[in-house]
């Protein structure tokens, strides 16, 4: 009796045993804990990773004392949805930013439960949020809505309920925020979710003027400033090197979207940028001259679109959101290591000096990595077995191997399905030598014709276009299945299909604009109409039809040429223009302002308070019709 | 301009890719056998050997749409009636018997600008009733239109176009051996073969003779319709006999053909001289700038200043040349380009490498003008420049058109610097390269060699012959390109 119990005990450690080395998954009793996991918080006492549940509105405990042997649970249904989570410090607390209703909760985390404590509303669905090391702010980005909500956060708010001591702040930018740095205890860095630009934010206007040379000390936002870059991924504090580092890519508008530009890596850069911490704090740095920039990937290996970023045992790990890797940003390029992830690795953060923990995105799992990228520890959760179409297209949206090298993805170019407004030189119009500004895809599907010349009937006709002359996916062949039937073209217009269809979805909402709703529109409806009243007799209609998504079919000589002299354009959608940094096919236009002020062909001469009235409108007007 | 002649000499094989691998980064780059013996060349069709011919009305249309294309494209295109009057001249010097004023009087009197490609069509069907056209004399006239354009006028049909642009983006696909023609065999034989190539892997040697290419016998025959049969696209597999001269035996071998990038930076460093650094730039390719990024990893922290040695660098495309100064400047404006309806600026990108560095940057009268367009707008930046007068006129300018015709006794460029842009011909008929606009300095003057900005590097002696064995500094591999003395007056010492 004895031994067989003894033995049953040793078949247990050396199965465990293997499973371990292996790296395979204990028999994990909550399989499908995780629904597009995204943010992560650590909390200590014990160690645990928290994580935000994007479809399924919950949060999962990932204990991280024991990887190999723990079990992740998932806690119940906090809201509709929510984004990220941040911890606060010193607590067993946790910030989780909701959509549906916007807000931010603060949640008490005991073993595997979470109560909300405390709710703060916001006037727009929030995408980041971080809180300073002291806990007494915390700083929530509404990317959409193009404003941040600083809460601070009071001790006694929690323990004394019907006293409102938290406050919640929320302050409009002039680009559309995403990620949070937190510096000190008294700033916050915000970054531009599409282009290069980034606010310095004064939480704690006591103490603030102190440490910066700022230049207005009666606002919060202390300065804006900006990099050369785009699509900000991810940013990370690294305390050794007292450095803050920025995930982005770089698009070089003198390069063409041709095969050789794009093998070379001079077309699309993807880096992580190396700033000294103390640099940020002073308005007239020129961090085109600051700091270093490390290229990940190299010819050959592509690593588009890179995401979250920590540094462990002194290694830079990001996440390539395109290409699903681990890649360790190393100075010379023999130095990079990489580890493949599951489907859109996304958020990193660090367990240990010797562990690190991501979130994939795309199919559902988190996994634990060694920081030296030697090998997966753990995986937490399994993809879904089956994907419907939309999630298929969704993958290919996001999906690098779709170009050359997998240098790029369409993420790139059309940054959280909008732009950065950059230029890029396509073959679009027909040949390279005349860049132009890459469109908006919110709410594409009902814009035909496709291309600033309108040359593309259908949306797959654009997007074949896009995938053989831009991307230039020869990765197709290599991605396609061994034991499919379809030739690679067939893959690739399956591809199309799923794409397309991925992109009629693609659009945003008044609850992410947090733009005004049809009461408030009403209460303003004298201005409002007069605005819309000039829209329709300035003759702007023509070409920016109402009921055609403020577009129209045809091609329009508006006195403006390109550099091939084309003169002819097909005239974009205006929603969403206030989300715009950049207007015409070349971007000559940088305000709605100076749009109108100098508009080549005006359909009929306003006067200023005209073009005050218009721009109200427009501006309102955009994210109003579906 | 397109050279049609075949010769027997120095050809690098290229061939049409389809679908790159990722090369070993290890081995991204093969050294070149000997950098001055990259002459490429466009193959020909063998028109002169076989006498290909096309049918008239493919000719028509291909030579209607070049006229077109310089019509709406040229900076200063003649009219249609000169162009298509001038076709037609060109094509009867081809038909024995006939006489140009007679033929093309229709022409000349046609009033109505639209019927004029329409009398052109028929005129030339009339030329040839037979309806057939030598495909050399399609390319004379075609090469005969560009002589009487500012800039001058580049055909390449799409195979040739796309070969090109692999050379542009150092990208060809190839096995990796440069051929001749063995006059005693009367056979291809692989001059020298690549290290790294395909063919090296296989083990064909240098001076090999085939005997046969995919299963074709090469005895008498032309060495374009060969350099044929060693195209394919990448991956695809060449299946080669072959012989050394003097042995019977046969060796087969069966060769995939791959991406060859070859090197075109070459990074040296200068003896006795730590703190200098020398980056020589064979030719401007797309790979260029990643090969500076990865040259400037390398250098070591006791370089202070680098000299970039643009002397051989006789291949750039503007593109390319913009690129480098991209890489080069941050926000700098080059110049002008100026089209008949707008002038616009060309500037660079914030950001540039060897940001700590003293930079020199060294030309000729070998340069491509595209660079030395640029170099006009360093002289605000930093960036020293030095003008090597020495003439090395002697050196074969690149017979694959990227730049524009430069008479090598010219020491400089001509008043005109063309901005030529590659425009692909509707039709599959290939693609044509013409300028779109003229290049002008950053005070919108044309680039004179009179007042080029820098500071003149006098040699004792002028080269004037290209035999003459003081050439041997240009002729040596790249890290014996500079003696002491140059030196010295580069770096102004």
């Amino acid at each position: 009796m004895l031994i067989e119990v003894l033995t049953r005990l040793l078949m247990t450690c050396l199965t465990l045993l293997c499973l371990q080395n292996s790296g395979a998954q204990a028999q994990d009793p909550a399989d499908l804990c995780f629904h597009r996991p995204g943010g992560i918080a650590i909390l200590d006492h014990p160690r645990r990773a928290i994580i935000s549940n994007e479809s399924s509105g919950t949060i999962t405990f990932v204990p991280l004392a024991d990887v190999n042997l723990a079990a992740a649970t998932q806690s119940s249904k906090l809201a509709e949805s929510l984004l990220d989570v941040a911890a606060v410090p010193g607590n067993q607390q946790v910030l989780v930013a909701t959509a549906n209703p916007s807000a931010v909760l603060r949640v008490d985390v005991k073993g595997d439960s979470a109560v909300v404590t405390a709710r703060y509303p916001l006037g727009s669905v929030p995408t980041r949020i971080a809180v300073t090391q002291s806990g007494r702010f915390a700083v929530v980005s509404s990317m959409w809505a193009k404003s941040i909500d600083i809460i601070c956060l009071s001790e006694y708010a929690y323990s004394t309920p019907g006293k409102q001591k938290d406050s919640v702040q929320r302050i409009n930018l002039p680009f559309a925020p995403r990620e949070v740095l937190p510096l000190d205890n008294d700033f916050a860095v915000v970054f531009d979710g599409f282009g290069g630009e980034f606010a310095v934010v004064n939480l704690n206007s006591e103490t603030a003027t102190e440490k910066t040379d700022t230049l207005n000390t009666s606002s919060p936002i202390l300065f804006f400033n900006r990099f050369q870059g785009h699509h900000i991924g991810g940013v990370f504090f690294d305390e050794s090197s007292d450095e803050i580092l920025i995930t982005h890519q770089i698009l070089s508008r003198t390069a063409q979207t041709s095969r050789g530009d794009l093998h070379w890596g001079t077309l699309m850069q993807n880096v992580v940028r190396r700033l000294p911490r103390s640099s940020l704090l002073h308005h007239d740095t020129n961090f085109d001259e600051t700091g270093s920039v490390i290229m990940v990937g190299s010819i050959g290996r592509g690593a588009a679109d890179l995401a979250g970023i920590v540094v462990a045992d002194r290694t830079i790990v990001t996440a390539s959101s395109g290409t699903n890797q681990l890649i360790a940003a190393a100075t010379s390029d023999s130095a990079s290591k990489a580890i493949q992830t599951g489907t859109f690795p996304d958020r990193i953060a660090r367990i240990s000096d010797s562990m690190i923990i991501v979130t994939n995105k795309l199919d559902n799992t988190v996994q634990v990595f060694r920081s030296d990228l030697r090998q997966m520890v753990r995986q937490f959760g399994r993809p879904p077995q089956s994907l419907t179409d939309k999630q298929l297209g969704e993958r290919a949206f996001f999906d690098a191997s779709l170009s050359h090298d997998g240098w790029m993805s369409c993420a790139s170019c059309h940054v959280h399905g909008h732009t950065p407004d950059l230029k890029a030189d396509t073959k679009g119009d027909g040949h390279y030598g005349a860049p132009k500004r890459i469109p908006s895809l919110l709410g594409v599907y009902q814009t035909a014709p496709f291309g600033w010349i309108g040359n593309q009937p259908t949306l797959e006709q654009q997007l074949r276009q896009t995938l053989t002359t831009t991307m230039h996916g020869d990765s197709l062949d290599r991605a396609r299945p061994e034991n499919t039937a379809e030739t690679t073209d067939e893959y690739l217009a399956t591809h199309i299909k799923r794409l397309a269809n991925y992109l009629g979805t693609l659009d945003v909402t008044e609850a992410h604009t947090g733009r005004v709703g049809d009461g408030a529109l009403k209460a303003a409806g004298h201005a409002l109409s007069a605005g819309q009243s000039l829209f329709n007799s300035a003759g702007c209609r023509k070409c920016h039809d109402p009921d055609l998504y403020y577009t129209s079919p045809v091609r329009v000589d508006v006195g403006v040429e390109d550099e091939w002299g084309n003169r002819e354009f097909n005239p974009p959608s205006l929603r969403h223009l206030h989300l715009r940094r950049a207007f015409f096919h070349d971007g000559r236009f940088t305000s709605l302002e100076e749009l109108l002020e100098k508009h080549p062909q005006p359909a009929a001469e306003l006067t200023s308070e005209q073009r005050t009235l218009l721009i109200d409108f427009l501006l309102r007007r955009g994210t109003d019709h579906r | 301009m397109r050279n049609p002649a075949v010769v027997s000499g120095l050809i690098l094989i290229l061939v049409l890719a389809s679908v790159p691998v990722a090369a070993n980064p290890v081995a991204l780059f093969q050294d070149p056998p000997q950098s001055q013996d990259l002459q490429q060349t466009q193959e020909s069709r063998g028109t002169d050997q076989t006498g290909d011919s096309v049918a008239v009305d493919e000719a028509c249309e291909l030579l209607c749409t070049v006229i077109e294309t310089v019509s709406s494209h040229h900076i200063s295109p003649p009219s249609k009636q000169q162009m298509a009057a001038n076709v037609l001249a060109s094509l009867a010097l081809s038909q024995p018997g006939k006489q140009a004023n007679a033929i093309t009087e229709r022409i000349l009197t046609e009033e109505d600008p639209s019927q004029m490609l329409i009398v052109l069509r028929k005129e030339i069907k009339t030329l040839f009733p037979d309806g057939k056209i030598s495909q050399g004399a399609v390319e004379a006239t075609i090469a005969m239109l560009g002589n009487t354009l500012p800039g001058g006028l580049q055909w390449q049909d799409a195979k040739s176009a796309a070969v090109n642009q692999q050379l542009a983006a150092n990208q060809y696909v190839g096995i990796g051996v440069r051929v001749g023609m063995n006059d005693e065999e009367e056979r291809l034989v692989f001059l020298s073969v690549m290290e790294g190539g395909t063919a090296e892997q296989a083990g064909i040697q240098a001076n090999d003779i085939a005997s046969s290419i995919n299963g074709v016998d090469t005895k008498k025959k032309p060495l374009g319709e060969i350099v044929e049969l060693l195209r394919g696209p990448q991956e695809s597999v060449v299946e080669i006999e072959v012989y050394a001269l003097g042995s019977t035996e046969v060796r087969k071998y069966k060769i995939p053909r791959r991406v060859i990038p070859i090197r075109t930076v070459h990074l040296n460093t200068v003896e006795d001289r730590p703190d200098v650094a020398v980056l020589s730039i064979d030719s401007m390719t797309a790979s260029c700038v990643h090969e500076l990024r990865m040259a400037e990893a390398r250098l070591s922290s006791d370089v202070k200043t680098v000299i970039v040695d643009l002397r051989m660098t006789q291949d750039s495309d503007l593109h390319n040349a913009h690129l480098f100064a991209d890489a080069l400047l941050d926000q700098v404006s080059l110049g002008y380009i100026e089209t008949p309806n707008a002038k616009r600026l060309v500037t660079t990108e914030p950001g540039r490498i060897l940001r700590n560095k003293r930079v020199i940057v060294v030309v000729s009268g070998a340069t491509a003008p595209y660079l030395i367009w640029i170099t006009q707008a360093m002289d605000a930046t930093g960036i020293e420049v030095c003008l090597d007068s020495l003439n090395i006129g002697g050196l074969n300018p690149p017979s694959i058109p990227v730049r524009p015709p430069i008479s090598p006794n010219v020491a400089f460029v001509l008043p005109m610097l063309p901005a030529i842009e590659s425009v692909v011909l509707p039709g599959e008929h290939g693609v044509l390269q013409l300028a779109t606009g003229q290049l002008l300095d950053t005070k919108s003057r044309v680039i004179s060699p009179r007042n080029l900005a820098g500071r003149k590097v006098d040699r004792d002696h002028v080269l004037a012959r290209p035999d003459d064995r003081r050439n041997e500094v240009y002729m040596q591999s790249p890290e014996n390109r500079f003696d002491q003395d140059t030196l010295r007056k580069v770096l102004g010492e």
